[in-house]
């Protein structure tokens, strides 16, 4: 796997699990070459929105958070004509696993076309976070610009899914 | 084979603490019964830290002390005197990199049973003084081998 994309899966789990990750859910577990319905993600990481502790912690969790089950999913997107049938296959996979929140970074190492670019922006899905990153762009400039969809939790791709490479 | 067992400070220390805490209860009870009040005395403060070290030290030992051993085809798991893991890379069908809190990770191994991938074995890289990411895809290349060199 190229060393670029290698960088930034490792970046990744690291943000998410350890350090600001934290503040959207508790992820625990990340799994590798992970396949859904034939398709090879790069990356899931596994997690919910209860978090774990010692008493006090627990009972708070219990009684103040929600027990959603949520997923990340990487993938690298050779050829965008695959865009629809991944987010099919993931949207089937989150009702099957009962996934409440789930977000999908599609990776590329140069420019995403005007199109999917566009279609990403207009799509309004309410629990799917969408979000479009250009790793080179992502290694050249501190605050690349990441494409993510509108809703709630494609908002929240910017801030925790950009790592520094 | 690859061989590892640090010592792992955290259950040496909770081993420590679950002698001193319930004898330091006794030495306050027995000086109440015998002098109605609390005594201290440096002798049985220092007395009384040498047993737990003595005592954690042989729980930590025959209980969480934990042995790791593993070349390319299968590894062995030992925690404490009694419980053994052992197995081979390529029984397993994926492997996973957990988090388990105060900045620790684990290796889970999952084995596919019918449509479902189910954890069978954690391997506690951190403690074992592993660095858990690396050792992690150095799993997933022994399950990958093992696969196409049967």
């Amino acid at each position: 796997m190229n060393e670029l994309i290698e960088r930034y899966l490792l970046k990744l789990e690291e943000q998410l699990m350890i350090k600001k990750g934290k503040w959207l859910a508790d992820f625990n577990e990340s799994f590798r070459d992970f396949e859904v319905d034939g398709n090879d993600f790069l990356m899931y990481l596994e997690g919910g929105t209860r978090t774990k502790g010692f008493l006090l912690s627990k009972i708070a969790a219990f009684l103040l958070t929600p027990n959603y089950k949520v997923g990340v999913f990487v993938y690298l997107l050779k050829n965008e004509r695959d865009f629809q049938r991944i987010v099919l296959s993931l949207e089937k996979l989150k009702k099957k696993e009962d996934m409440e929140w789930l977000w999908l970074i599609f990776l590329k190492e140069n420019e995403f076309s005007k199109n999917l670019i566009e279609r990403v922006e207009r799509d309004n899905s309410k629990r799917v976070g969408i979000g479009l990153l250009n790793l080179q762009e992502l290694e050249r400039v501190r605050k690349a610009k990441v494409i993510h969809n509108s809703s709630f939790i494609g908002r929240q791709i910017p801030r925790y899914f950009q790592v520094k490479l | 084979m690859k061989e590892y067992s640090p010592i792992q400070k955290y259950d040496l220390l909770n081993s420590f603490m679950y002698v001193l805490v319930p004898l330091s209860f006794l030495t306050i009870i027995i000086s109440i019964l015998m002098f109605g009040g609390l005594f201290v005395n440096k002798a049985i403060l220092i007395l009384n830290l040498l047993i737990s070290a003595y005592l954690g030290y042989r729980i930590y030992k025959s209980s969480y002390h934990m042995k790791f051993s593993y070349d390319r085809k299968s590894f062995n798991l030992e925690k404490g005197k009694k419980k053994k893991i052992q197995g081979r890379w390529k029984d397993f069908d994926r492997v996973s990199y957990a988090y388990t809190g105060y900045n620790e990770f684990e290796i889970r191994l999952y084995k596919k049973k019918g449509k479902e991938y189910v954890p069978e074995t954690k391997i506690p890289a951190t403690k074992l003084g592993l660095n858990a990411s690396d050792f992690r895809f150095e799993v997933m290349n022994f399950i990958k081998d093992e696969r196409y060199n049967f």
